[in-house]
């Protein structure tokens, strides 16, 4: 086989084929509409980019924005595993808990962002509230999945070997739900940047979905476009660091591939 | 019901009435176990609404319950939550059926998957909302753009899935479609397609849940009617009150929209061999 057939035969260059082709498509797309605040082409975007980086308006409002949600997303996976553990051991606990968990697991997150704003007004703290709300119950939820999972042989074994309820809890219980707090963290991340993003954009006067959502009423659209690449990038790699994560703590907590 | 030596519960020998049967142990234990955390959660509303001591921030259960009822009797609420669902429908399953299609051709062949896995796992982590004002620009304020974004977050969700699920097909499966001599398109359409049924209801109904929180945000920044403008109104006009009404509102169409979805999967998902599940 020759080097060229199998470089066609791999998936990277179909990717890197496709991609190619899709950026050619945008170009030739742009130059027909005519008007570029209705469609940048790549160009003005990569030099849309450029501005916002060596002005230092894109990292310093990513930054911003990052600090936030992982502000919120700490204190929501907090008390989602704490909350977590709680209805997921005690029956009693979860009976009360269930209906709230329920009914406000389905109230979107981006909600919370108005009574937020009049409880603590304009700034970070309803961005922080929003993400953390995005990220509680999923990680509850998770939790306690992942506590109603564990075999009751594991335990039961730990309690013949004379395992004092914290022990049990510390050595046991709480090794095996590792995997299952790591995925709902994976989820949740993703919630609390978009709740955070899109909290930015009604709740706060800075941040980078602030500043894009200000890029789009002014017509800036080519910054919008950088903005939109840049947070999916980011979004990526947030994730890959996850399934690294995972495939590292593979070995000691039986984590399952995927 | 009596339970036999052996553990087992076997059925009751007289037949009951109707209303016999409305007051069985079951349906007390049942309605116990919602009132009470019912209750609960009303007194800590109640403590928690003295403890602020704030009535036009915090309004309590009685005051917003009240206005509850008064904006879904005399005003605005229920138009509200239809506005947001037809947007919400709509967008989700054009995007449902967009996502179904990218799925098949990720899932069909592995140089397609590559070309487009790279845009859907690209896409998708940007969050939909983002593209809020590019859809503001290209479309306007109107319906079309909501419906563009709710299509634009329930896609990749259903493509993931979509693809997992055509690839994750038993090989037998296609084996005996091959034996019985189906064309390629014909196994892709005809065996693929149907197998991957359940992930493809997995991915619709997270989608969903996204729907909704893409739309309220939308309504939010650009419309007149809808859940979100009902929030977003009570924020401006510092009224709380509307604004967990709304929210009220929201937690309902959540949870009956969820329900709706997972009776439907338990209802037209057999065929497709979809588990029950009760999540």
């Amino acid at each position: 086989m020759t080097l060229g057939r199998r470089a066609l035969d791999s998936s990277m260059a179909w990717a890197v084929l496709a991609v190619l082709v899709g950026i050619g498509a945008w170009q030739v797309l742009s130059t027909i509409v005519v008007q570029s605040f209705l469609f940048p082409s790549a160009w003005q975007t990569l030099d849309a980019f450029r501005a916002m980086w060596s002005s230092g308006e894109l990292t310093h409002n990513l930054a911003l924005t990052g600090y936030r949600v992982a502000l919120g997303a700490a204190a929501g996976s907090a008390t989602g595993v704490a909350l977590g553990f709680l209805v997921g051991v005690n029956r009693y606990v979860r009976s009360i808990a269930d209906p709230y968990v329920n009914y406000l697991r389905s109230i979107a997150a981006i909600a919370w962002v108005s009574p937020a704003v009049v409880w603590f007004g304009i700034g970070k703290m309803p961005i922080i509230f929003v993400a953390g709300y995005a990220t509680l119950f999923v990680v509850l939820i998770n939790t306690a999945a992942g506590v109603a999972h564990i075999p009751s042989d594991r335990i039961r074994m730990a309690k013949s070997f004379g395992a004092s309820p914290l022990q049990a809890f510390r050595d046991v219980i709480f090794p095996s739900v590792v995997p299952f707090i790591m995925t709902g963290l994976r989820i949740a991340i993703g919630a609390a940047v978009m709740a955070g993003v899109a909290g930015e954009m009604v709740g706060s006067n800075s941040g980078i979905g602030y500043v894009l959502y200000q890029d789009g009423l002014f017509l800036r659209s080519a910054n919008v476009f950088a903005g939109l690449i840049v947070l999916g990038v980011i979004g990526f790699c947030i994730d890959r660091c996850f399934v690294f994560l995972q495939r590292a703590m593979f070995r000691r907590y039986e984590l399952a591939h995927d | 019901m009596t339970r036999s030596w052996a553990g087992a519960a076997t059925e009751p020998r007289e037949r009951r009435s109707a209303a016999l049967r409305m007051i069985r142990p079951t349906y007390w234990v049942r309605g116990i176990s919602y009132l009470v955390p019912a209750g609960l959660g009303l007194l800590f509303w109640i403590w928690l609404e003295h403890y602020v001591n704030l009535p036009l921030l915090f309004p309590g259960p009685v005051p917003t319950l009240e206005r509850f009822w008064n904006l879904t009797v005399h005003g605005p609420l229920l138009g509200a939550v239809w506005a947001s669902l037809i947007r919400i429908l709509v967008g989700f399953f054009a995007g449902s059926a967009v996502g179904v299609l990218v799925g098949l051709a990720m899932g069909a062949s592995r140089r397609s998957g590559a070309a487009f896995g790279a845009y859907v796992h690209f896409l998708r982590f940007i969050p939909p909302i983002v593209w809020f004002p590019v859809v503001l620009l290209w479309f306007g304020a109107g319906q079309n753009g909501k419906f563009f974004l709710i299509a634009y977050t329930s896609i990749f969700v259903v493509a993931i899935n979509t693809a997992v699920g055509v690839t994750a097909i038993p090989p037998d499966k296609l084996r005996m479609g091959r034996t019985f001599g189906a064309s390629w398109w014909q196994i892709l359409f005809l065996v693929r397609l149907p197998a991957s049924a359940p992930y493809i209801f997995t991915g619709m109904r997270i989608a969903l849940g996204n729907a909704i929180a893409t739309i309220v945000l939308a309504e939010m920044l650009a419309s007149t009617n809808g859940i979100g403008y009902l929030l977003v109104s009570g924020q401006n006009f510092l009224d709380p009150k509307e604004t967990f009404s709304a929210m009220i509102a929201l937690g309902f169409v959540g949870v009956v929209a969820d329900y709706a979805f997972r009776r439907a999967i338990d209802k037209f998902g057999g065929r497709f061999s979809v588990k029950r599940e009760y999540t």
